[in-house]
């Protein structure tokens, strides 16, 4: 309402305000003040009378224009600050201004976390500041900002030296985190790195290099790691160094921070030659990454320097050791704090590094080697391997994680073809479980793997060593040859599983191992939650007796005092219908019914879910992410607790064949009912959605309804 | 401060473990709610020691409306039982607190029932829908210009045209 006094009309005195609608111009918020309108114009009406002469010929001479424009131009930027003031009274009473201070800061550190200064962005607009756009909304962002130095912490070189200064002058002495990396062409003038590294040691606490996408000058980097390594003077708050960048080598100097880094713990090593592993400053070392050594190690190197460092919690190895040199049988590595192992190396030098190594039982551990095709059915040697550690001996929990997955042939070359490595074994930490529980997950599809590979393998690993540990189990197509008293036999050593997941005839034959029992010593004794993927159509179940025995079962373990706790089918390329789902549920009141979707002969129906799924949300303006919606082929997963559904759909790119995209939409919609078989009171919310890629191919995974009483 | 004031029993029911609370909303609502319930809040933890040491029972009187309470009962009632990291008295550093789905939709309300919800948070000392709510509105203002973030959150542009144009004030690298 105040520009209304920029008007011509007001300016020039005129008293009629009809232009100016909003009433309460007119009016006073206390009554006996002037209003808003009625002030404001008689101060600007005295003021103009004041500077702009009345006889319009004296404005024919320059000197008096010129003065009246001097006047005008003071008496405008007054009013600015005027404005500006009273804008501010206005911010002071928004809502988001009566925040409690600490509660707005809160939000801009969180915005400053997710919100970072993009390297990419066009110069040309202030995207690229990032979250510092949001200290140039008013003077009250900026003074929170400008007031707390740990906002500024983190400073991008790459962005330039007026930047880097300007970052580290107002995070004061707050500790620096500093992304390496020379400045962008956009940028007027870059900074020195050395030089600003030097100057601002004391206060650094984090460095790491830019992505090297976004840097132009990697030497930049080495040169200035390589003199903070080699520096006589301390670096007293120093923590995480992360050196080198992918793709360049480096020559680390002989000597380490010979003027100390006492807090030093962080420590990632690429590309480094001649690093000298023998400093006593990475004794105290709790992380420590090697990527990628230009020079790898020999054994006994390893040995040596991992011998010293036995404060370790996370180490990471990837291709940097040589495996040509034999380690002294008596060398042992106790690593007594390690949490995470990750290993990217041959499948010989992993498993010779791992038979030396001593790791305490609950460490996470993640290997992912290169091996033959048809080497890949082969564990025994890292079963070994393992047991060697002491992470499998008697007195020690095993590891709380451990994934096997191996790949189809047709899967196999897909990743070849990508120039990814085969992860022939690979540890999940995506499900949390208790310390003390084992997730294991086998997902076998090779065609390749000789005949019993799998049998010798599992039983292997749930021995009296680890099965008693096992809490969760999945087991995938490559056992499907398995008789039920194979099952018996292999996982009675297993009495703690409370989760099962198993598929197609894997699943029929573990009901029927279920069932098999003497007396009251069920198989499985503290399975809770049942999980069962039929490809068959179960509608032929009860032809087949497998509905019935799948009943039997279930009403026997009720009455022998092992009852199911949650039972949920899924059931492909027809549905299950509702009275044998009711007659399940008469056993296992919490029984869940899904129809997976995904089987060529229905896709017609597929497709007409989807649409009216998509017509559903587009109709409620729901907007659906992704980039090709009208692809979406199939519905993978649904899923609702009577108030919202999720939804995993699988789309093929038309530009990018073989490329999969998903989505997850989480509307209120509504959908066809009949492909949710089951009452919305039985149903959860999904506990874990996720997927993961199968070489050219992405595969949706529900772990579990999630019921708050089953544990998994 | 709230104001307490002093109820007879039979207002409040409940006894030994299933205590029952009465809140007051500044809309002079009576809400009752189950102790249990409302432990996540470190003020009404407070209050009830207090309660406990005079052995007196009391109604909580509380600075905003029922509509915010109940939002406020509505989340601490879905994270019954269950441990959230923000709210143990050494929290996770800020930025790591991503706003779990449900809190996502139970959040998805205009602008200013966010910061209704955000200070009643606050007032009570439930940290994390202090930072769920802090991450929702971080997260509206994500990516957006300057202008955008006014406009969304209200703010006008209060700066001087020399603060405007003061190199020190902005940075632009």
């Amino acid at each position: 309402m105040l520009t209304t006094l920029s008007d011509q009309e007001s300016l020039s005195g005129s008293e009629d305000h009809s232009v100016l609608p909003p009433h309460s111009l007119h009016s006073s918020p206390t009554g006996g003040e002037p209003h808003a309108l009625e002030f404001w114009s008689k101060a600007t009406q005295a003021r103009l009378t004041a500077s702009v002469p009345s006889n319009a010929s004296i404005l024919r001479d320059p000197d008096v224009v010129a003065s009246v424009r001097l006047h005008l131009n003071a008496e405008a930027a007054a009013l600015k600050l005027c404005l500006s003031a009273i804008h501010t009274a206005l911010n002071n009473v928004s809502p988001i201004s009566r925040l409690p201070p600490e509660t707005f800061l809160r939000i801009l550190s969180l915005l400053s976390s997710i919100d970072r200064p993009d390297l990419q962005a066009d110069s040309s607009s202030s995207r690229g500041l990032g979250w510092i756009r949001a200290t140039h909304v008013c003077r009250r962002w900026r003074l929170v900002a400008l007031a707390s130095p740990h906002l500024w912490r983190h400073v991008m070189l790459p962005l330039g030296a007026r930047w880097a200064e300007e970052m580290a002058t107002r995070a004061g002495r707050a500790p620096l985190c500093l992304i390496l990396g020379s400045a962008q062409s956009r940028m007027s003038a870059k900074v020195s790195l050395r030089a600003f590294v030097r100057q601002h040691r004391s206060t650094i606490q984090h460095i790491s290099p830019v992505d090297p996408d976004l840097g132009d000058a990697p030497q930049d980097v080495a040169d200035v790691v390589a003199s903070l390594l080699s520096s006589s003077k301390p670096a007293p708050v120093l923590e995480c160094l992360q050196s080198g960048v992918h793709g360049f080598s480096w020559d680390s100097p002989e000597t380490l921070f010979v003027g100390g880094a006492p807090c030093l713990r962080r420590l990632q090593v690429a590309n480094c030659c001649g690093f000298a592993w023998d400093s006593p400053v990475l004794r105290q070392l709790t992380s420590l990454t090697v990527i990628e050594d230009p020079e790898p190690w020999h054994f006994h190197g390893i040995a040596s320097a991992l011998q010293c460092m036995t404060a370790l919690k996370v180490l990471e190895l990837k291709n940097c050791i040589w495996s040509d040199s034999e380690i002294p049988s008596s060398v042992v590595i106790r690593l007594p704090d390690l949490e995470i192992l990750k290993l990217s190396l041959s499948q010989d030098a992993a498993i010779r590094l791992l038979s030396h190594m001593r790791l305490p039982g609950t460490a996470k551990l993640s290997i992912v080697s290169e091996v033959a095709e048809e080497d890949a059915a082969d564990f025994t040697g890292l079963v070994h391997a393992l047991d060697q550690t002491g992470i499998c001996a008697a007195s020690a929990s095993p590891f709380t994680h451990l994934e096997f997955q191996a790949y189809s042939k047709i899967v196999l070359r897909a990743y070849r073809a990508s120039n990814s490595h085969l992860p022939w074994l690979h540890t999940s930490a995506r499900v949390a479980h208790a310390p003390e529980d084992l997730y294991l997950r086998f997902l076998y599809a090779s065609e390749q793997r000789p005949p019993g590979a799998s049998l010798a393998f599992v039983r292997a690993l749930c021995g009296p060593v680890l099965g008693p540990h096992v809490r969760y189990l999945e087991e995938g197509f490559d056992v499907s040859d398995w008789t039920a008293q194979m099952w018996v036999d292999v996982f009675s050593g297993c009495p703690s599983i409370r989760t099962v997941r198993v598929y197609a005839k894997c699943a029929e034959m573990l009901i029927a191992a279920l069932a098999m029992h003497a007396g009251r010593k069920f198989f499985l004794p503290e399975l809770a939650m049942l999980e069962l993927h039929f490809i068959v159509d179960l509608r032929r179940a009860t032809t087949l007796d497998l509905y019935k025995q799948l009943l039997n079962m279930l009403e026997a373990r009720g009455e022998g005092g092992a009852p199911l706790e949650q039972l949920s089918i899924m059931s492909y390329g027809s549905h299950l219908e509702e009275a044998h789902l009711d007659r399940l549920r008469g056993i296992v009141p919490r029984t869940v019914g899904w129809h997976k979707t995904g089987c060529v002969n229905a896709r017609e129906n597929y497709a007409t879910e989807v649409n009216t799924f998509m017509d559903e949300a587009a109709r409620q303006g729901i907007k659906i992410s992704g980039r090709y919606p009208e692809a979406v082929q199939e519905v993978r997963y649904l899923a609702t607790d009577g108030k919202k559904w999720i939804f995993g759909l699988l789309t093929r790119d038309p530009q990018t064949p073989n490329h999969w995209v998903h989505y997850l939409v989480r509307p209120q919609l509504t959908l066809d009912k009949t492909i949710l078989q089951a009452s919305n009171a039985e149903l959860r919310p999904v506990l874990q959605l996720w997927y993961e890629w199968f070489g050219c191919r992405a595969q949706f995974h529900l772990l579990a309804i999630a019921g708050a009483s089953i544990a998994i | 401060m709230p104001t307490i004031v002093s109820v007879d029993d039979s207002t409040v029911p409940g006894e030994g473990s299933s205590r029952l609370l009465l809140l007051v909303s500044s809309d002079n609502k009576h809400i009752v709610v189950e102790e249990d319930i409302m432990s996540r809040s470190r003020f009404i933890s407070k209050q009830v020691e207090g309660f406990e040491a005079t052995s007196q029972r009391h109604a909580i009187l509380l600075p905003f409306s029922s509509f915010v309470l109940n939002k406020v009962i509505e989340y601490c009632s879905h994270y019954r039982g269950y441990y959230l990291l923000e709210d143990d008295p050494d929290a996770a550093p800020p930025g790591r607190s991503p706003v779990r789905e449900w809190d996502q939709e139970f959040l998805d309300v205009d602008r200013n029932m966010l910061l209704r919800i955000i200070k009643a948070a606050h007032y009570l000392e439930i940290k994390s829908l202090v930072g769920s709510c802090a991450r929702a509105i971080a997260d509206m203002i994500r990516g957006k210009t300057t202008e955008e973030m006014r406009e969304i959150l209200g703010v006008e542009n209060d700066f001087t045209p020399e603060e405007e144009h003061s190199p020190s004030s902005k940075c632009t690298g």
